[in-house]
């Protein structure tokens, strides 16, 4: 159906893009983004995302469309997100570092026609399988489509193109990964994206004088805070370049070099800062708060940084991405003497949370249980997934009261006699690896596709020292296929991001099997660290 | 240091990464290719190649020169290794 829409074109600010606009004409010369001493101010940054967003709409782009960023870590990047949301369009931000058939997935599942790149990720773009209606902005080369430069795009015009949208219409998609094979994209809200933000705002009391790291990659939902809660306080988004998050010592001279305020990262990142980021060379005296999040940081190590930066506040942020920020908590100083992991800390404001039981009945208190989030950052579903959303709530009837639709995060949870929540584990076969969510069951349907694998099994091992997980994985050869390591490392190096692609592949005679006949991955984990200790063989 | 044991420092990192780190032998790396930008390398790559050098070498690598100048391509960690054993 075709319906025309009237808006009121005044001032709003009930869109993510919001900010953005308003600083542009109250501290037009702020840097909105910073990058290795380059800058965007907020100026700029409006004035190049409006041609960019009446590029796009000249080229077809509709209200809602879906726009794919697969652009590293650059100014540009923030010209492509507010450019797509200007146009009305929603943002699909895409793993930089992801193989072509996963790429090729995304935009397929995903309808996306518009993409917006540079040549950095040609060799990859060049590979993506049909592409008849796809157009790529900012990319030099010469590829296979339509293609637009960034030269081309400043020509258009800088004024707002002033597209109708709501609070309630999408901002962004998010990919993650879906434990049947494939990745599922979270459907957030303008609204949500706002009430994540603002809280953001508050929590920290940013200032237009912070400078906030963009450490996590884009279709990381830490993201939203870095990019968002830092424009709605007109402050700089200081974009941290992949290779320089790679190395600690790196890292650690850029929080200097940028006098970067705020960092929000995995422990893993913090954890190898301290160790290896040659930290008694640097001044971090900058550094106001540290949010970590994503998976538990242990106390000892914690103790240590907390040490080192001994002016910074340091809080634990929980929350998955399909319901950001869920809850906090704010690490004391000094850190009490034990090794008990620490709280999850209590549920953010606007939201509430629920500890329910196996048969989906409220736990009783003391008793453990999977937490389930009510908030206004909660996403809308899983895109064309509705069967995946319908598990994912769950919806409390009360006669005569509104339904309340809560998330499942799948986490099992305990609440204390002080009211703070502990994380205790994944219901599920979810795991971390510094930060990134991974389902294992993902990589073995993914695995299991080759044809010379009878059965795979994909199984975490702990990597102690840098308090996360290690992705394993172990296969027995259908009989008489020749089965190699090399080839199944090939095949998921070309469907999975590289951070779920196992670390070694184990090729056993046979399979360690339950009574039950289920691949016993227990046992599989067993052996391993057995391996490890006594360097034998699986 | 001559050429031909610079290129040989190369030759066997090279072997290094494409059969232990990528493990895969198809692969093929040329000398000034970005290795963290293509996203080749990740960070727990990157330390397992550190302590490849340190062994293959015999130099230890302080924590400030695990830097992305001196870790870019085949020829900065060339050129690092030449460094500190030169």
């Amino acid at each position: 159906m075709n319906i025309k829409e009237i808006q009121h074109t005044e001032t709003v600010d009930y869109l993510i893009q919001s900010p953005v606009e308003y600083f542009a004409r109250v501290t037009p010369n702020q840097a909105a983004l910073a990058v290795q001493g380059r800058t965007l101010t907020y100026s700029e940054l409006d004035r190049k995302s409006n041609q960019l967003a009446n590029t796009l709409i000249k080229n077809g782009a509709l209200p809602q469309d879906r726009i794919g960023i697969f652009h590293h870590k650059e100014l540009e990047l923030g010209v492509a997100i507010y450019g797509a949301l200007k146009a009305g369009c929603v943002f699909v931000p895409l793993d930089p570092f992801m193989p072509a058939d996963r790429l090729s997935f995304i935009i397929n599942d995903c309808g996306i026609r518009h993409i917006i790149s540079s040549d950095v990720q040609f060799k990859v773009l060049a590979e993506i399988q049909d592409y008849a209606e796809l157009h790529c902005y900012g990319v030099e080369k010469e590829l296979p489509f339509d293609q637009t430069r960034w030269s081309e795009i400043a020509e258009s015009s800088t004024s707002n193109p002033n597209v109708i949208m709501i609070d309630q219409d999408l901002g962004y998609i998010m990919y993650t990964s879906g434990s049947t094979g494939v990745p599922k994209g979270m459907m957030h809200t303008h609204h949500g994206s706002v009430t994540y933000s603002r809280w953001g705002v508050a929590y920290v009391d940013l200032t237009a004088a912070d400078k906030v790291a963009s450490h996590a990659p884009l279709h990381f939902d830490l993201s939203i805070f870095d990019f968002f809660s830092t424009a709605r306080a007109g402050a700089t988004v200081v974009l941290v370049p992949e290779a320089i998050t790679k190395f600690p010592a790196s890292w650690s001279s850029y929080i200097e070099k940028e006098q970067i305020t705020i960092v929000f990262t995995v422990p893993y990142t913090l954890i190898t800062m301290l160790e290896q980021g040659a930290m008694e060379k640097r001044d971090l005296s900058c550094l106001r708060w540290i949010l970590f999040g994503g998976e538990p940081f242990p106390p000892t190590k914690l103790r240590s940084l907390m040490a080192v930066l001994n002016k910074t506040t340091f809080s634990n942020i929980y929350g998955p991405a399909e319901a950001p920020c869920c809850t906090t908590y704010e690490v004391p100083r000094p850190l009490p003497e034990s090794d008990d992991p620490l709280p999850i800390g209590i549920v953010s404001s606007n939201s509430t949370d629920l500890i329910i039981d196996e048969n989906n009945n409220e736990s009783k208190p003391g008793e453990s249980g999977e937490l389930c989030i009510r908030s206004s950052t909660l996403m809308k579903g899983y895109w064309n997934r509705p069967d995946l959303s319908d598990r994912a709530f769950l919806e409390i009837k009360e006669p005569g009261k509104l339904t309340k639709i809560f998330y499942r995060t799948g986490d099992r949870v305990v609440r204390d006699d002080n009211g703070q929540l502990h994380f205790l584990g994944r219901i599920d076969r979810m795991v971390k690896t510094r930060g990134h969510r991974v389902e294992l069951d993902e990589i073995e349907a993914v695995l299991s596709d080759h044809a010379a694998v009878y059965e795979f099994a994909a199984f975490a091992v702990p990597d102690n020292e840098h308090a996360s997980v290690l992705i394993m994985g172990a296969v027995t050869a259908k009989p008489s296929y020749d089965l190699s390591v090399s080839d199944l490392m090939k095949l998921a190096r070309s469907k999975l991001p590289p951070y779920a692609v196992p670390r070694e592949i184990y090729l056993l005679s046979e399979m360690p099997h339950t009574s039950s006949g289920k691949i016993d991955r227990r046992m599989l984990v067993e052996r391993w660290q057995k391996m490890s200790e006594t360097d034998s063989s699986l | 240091m001559t050429e031909n044991s610079a290129s040989k420092i190369i030759a066997s990192l090279k072997q290094f990464i494409i059969t232990e780190l990528l493990n895969d032998e198809s692969m093929s790396l040329s000398d000034d290719q970005d290795l963290l930008l293509s996203g080749l390398l990740d960070s727990l790559n990157v330390i397992r190649l550190a302590g490849h050098i340190e062994s293959e070498f015999s130099i230890s690598i302080p924590p400030e020169d695990m830097v992305v100048e001196n870790f870019s391509t085949l020829v900065d960690i060339d050129t690092y290794i030449k460094n500190r054993t030169g």
